[in-house]
C-alpha cells in the first residue's frame, strides 16, 4: 500500500477497533468494576488477566489512533515531505513513550 | 425593482492596501445578476476589476464569493439572494490580483497534469440513435474550471500542497472514461497523502459546484477504487 | 511612465488560517460534520493527555489516588464528563460514516447520515447524562 492509503486505512481500522475497545473499557470500568472508585478496586480490576489484556490493547490502539489524528492535523497545515518525516519520527517516539508509561503504570499497580 | 446595497471588496497591491469595502446603492431589476450590477458599477468606476466572459454560466470565469458563498456571478440573480445588502468578495485561497480578480495559476498547476480529456460520452440523450460516423454522442466535460470548489474547501485553505477537489474530480473522470489516458499514472498521482487521502469529506466543494461535477463524491469514488484494489486492474470502464 | 517600465504588482498570497476549520460561517451539513469531527478529535486528544496525568496518581499510592478522585467529584467535572461522552460518541459514529463514505457507500445521502449520527449521539449522551447525574 502507498503512503496516503496506508495511513488512512490504519486510521480507519484503529478507529473501528476503538469503537469496540473503548466500549469494553467503559463497560468494564463503570459497570463491572463499579467505577474504580478506590485504589483496591483498581488492583482487583487489573488482576483479572482478561481485563489486563483489554486495557493493554486499548492503551496501544488509543495512542496510535490519537497520534495518527495529530499527524493528519499537521498534514492539513501543509507541511513539506522532509518536515513530514521528522514529524512522523517525533510522533513515533511520543507514542512509544506513552505506551511504556502505561505499561509501567500497570506494573506499579500490580506489584 | 428594488434598491439593494452592494458592499464590494476592493484591493489593489500598493494602491488599495489594506483592502476595504466600497458601498454602492443600486436599483436592481428582477432579471439582473450580480455580474450585471458589477458591469453597471464599472461604468462609474472604471478601476473596479472582475473577471468574466460568457455571461451564461459556461466559461467559469466569474467565480466569486457573494454573501459568503461561492457562486458564478453571471447566473446569480441579485433579488433571488433575498438580502438588502449583497456582499461581493473574491474567491478564497487564491492569490489576489486586484479587487475581485484572483490568479488562477494554482488551480491549473494541479488540474492540468491530470490530463482529463475535455469530451465525454453524453448521458443526456439515451434514446438518440447516432449515425455510424458519429459512433456515440459526446459532450464537453462538466467542470468549468471556475475554482469555486477550491475556494470552498477547508483543507485547501490551510494546505497549499493538497491536490484539491477539482484535480481529484478530473482524475476520477479519467478513471471512469479514460479515452486513451493512462489510468495507472493518474491513480499514482492521487494515491498520496496530499492526494485523495487528504480530503475530510466536508463536501463543501459539491455544495458550491455550479455544474454538478460533485468533486466530493468523485473523491470518495477514487477512494473506493483504491481501497477495493480496482486501481491495480487498471480501473474499470 | 513608459509602458516598458511598468511592472505588474505582485498578487497578494493567500494566508493559511486554521480558524477556517472551525468557522461556523456558510457551512453545509458536511462542513458541520467535519467541524465537529475535528473539534471532538482535538478534545479527545487533550482528554487522553489529562487521563494519563490523572492516572499517574495511581503510582503515588492509595491516598494520592483517593485525593485525586475526591477532587474530580466536583459537579463541574461531572458536567465535563457528559460533554466528553458526547464527543466520544459523535467522533466514533461520524468515523463510521466517514468509513462508509470512503467505500463510496451512501455518499449521496451523507447529509441524512450526518443527522442520524447527530441524533444518535444526542440520545446516547442524554441517557449517559441521566445515568451519571
Amino acid at each position: 500500500m502507498t503512503g496516503g492509503k496506508k495511513t488512512w486505512w490504519w486510521q480507519a481500522l484503529s478507529g473501528l477497533v476503538l469503537v469496540f475497545l473503548l466500549g469494553l473499557h467503559l463497560f468494564a470500568n463503570h459497570f463491572m468494576a463499579g467505577g474504580l472508585l478506590t485504589y483496591d478496586d483498581v488492583v482487583t480490576y487489573l488482576s483479572n488477566p482478561w481485563i489486563l489484556t483489554l486495557e493493554v490493547l486499548f492503551l496501544a490502539t488509543v495512542i496510535y489512533h490519537a497520534l495518527l489524528g495529530v499527524r493528519a492535523l499537521m498534514l492539513d497545515r501543509g507541511i513539506s515531505g522532509q518536515q513530514e518525516r521528522k514529524l512522523t519520527r517525533v510522533l513515533v517516539v511520543v507514542g512509544v513513550v506513552l505506551f511504556l508509561y502505561g505499561i509501567w503504570l500497570f506494573w506499579v499497580i500490580l506489584t | 425593482m428594488a434598491e439593494v446595497t452592494f458592499k464590494i471588496y476592493r484591493y489593489k497591491p500598493g494602491a488599495i492596501d489594506p483592502p476595504r469595502y466600497d458601498t454602492f446603492r443600486v436599483d436592481v431589476e428582477a432579471h439582473e445578476t450580480v455580474l450585471d450590477i458589477l458591469e453597471r458599477l464599472r461604468l462609474d468606476d472604471p478601476t473596479l476589476t472582475y473577471r468574466h466572459s460568457c455571461h451564461h454560466g459556461s466559461c467559469g470565469t466569474c467565480g466569486m464569493v457573494v454573501n459568503g458563498k461561492e457562486v458564478l456571478a453571471c447566473v446569480t440573480r441579485v433579488l433571488e439572494l433575498g438580502t438588502d445588502t449583497v456582499v461581493v468578495e473574491p474567491l478564497h485561497h487564491f492569490p489576489l490580483v486586484s479587487d475581485l480578480v484572483v490568479d488562477m495559476t494554482p488551480f491549473f498547476e494541479k488540474y492540468e497534469p491530470v490530463g482529463m480529456p475535455y469530451i465525454r460520452e453524453s448521458e443526456y440523450i439515451p434514446e438518440g440513435q447516432p449515425s455510424e460516423e458519429v459512433g456515440t454522442y459526446v459532450r464537453f466535460e462538466s467542470c468549468l474550471e471556475c475554482g469555486l470548489c477550491l475556494s470552498a474547501c477547508p483543507v485547501v485553505g490551510t494546505d497549499p500542497e493538497y491536490l484539491g477537489p477539482a484535480a481529484l474530480a478530473a482524475a476520477a473522470r479519467v478513471v471512469q472514461e479514460p479515452r486513451g489516458q493512462d489510468v495507472a499514472s493518474v491513480f499514482q498521482m492521487v494515491d498520496t497523502e496530499q492526494g485523495c487521502w487528504r480530503c475530510h469529506a466536508a463536501m463543501e466543494c459539491s455544495e458550491v459546484c455550479p455544474n454538478d461535477v460533485d468533486p466530493g463524491g468523485m473523491i470518495m469514488f477514487l477512494r473506493r477504487e483504491l481501497l477495493t484494489g480496482k486501481a491495480h486492474s487498471g480501473g474499470k470502464r | 511612465m513608459n509602458i516598458e517600465e511598468y511592472k505588474r504588482p505582485e498578487p497578494r498570497q493567500p494566508e493559511a488560517r486554521l480558524s477556517e476549520w472551525f468557522s461556523p460561517a456558510k457551512r453545509g451539513v458536511g462542513g458541520w460534520a467535519f467541524l465537529l469531527h475535528r473539534f471532538t478529535g482535538i478534545v479527545l486528544v487533550l482528554y487522553l493527555a489529562l487521563h494519563f496525568y490523572v492516572l499517574s496518581y495511581l503510582a503515588r499510592g492509595p491516598e494520592a489516588y483517593q485525593a485525586a478522585l475526591n477532587f474530580l467529584e466536583n459537579p463541574i467535572f461531572v458536567a465535563l464528563e457528559v460533554a466528553l461522552i458526547a464527543a466520544v460518541i459523535y467522533h466514533g459514529l461520524n468515523g463510521l460514516r466517514l468509513i462508509l463514505m470512503a467505500y463510496n457507500i451512501g455518499v449521496k445521502h451523507q447529509k441524512a447520515m450526518f443527522w442520524v449520527v447527530f441524533v444518535l449521539s444526542a440520545l446516547t449522551t442524554l441517557v449517559a447524562a441521566v445515568y451519571m447525574l
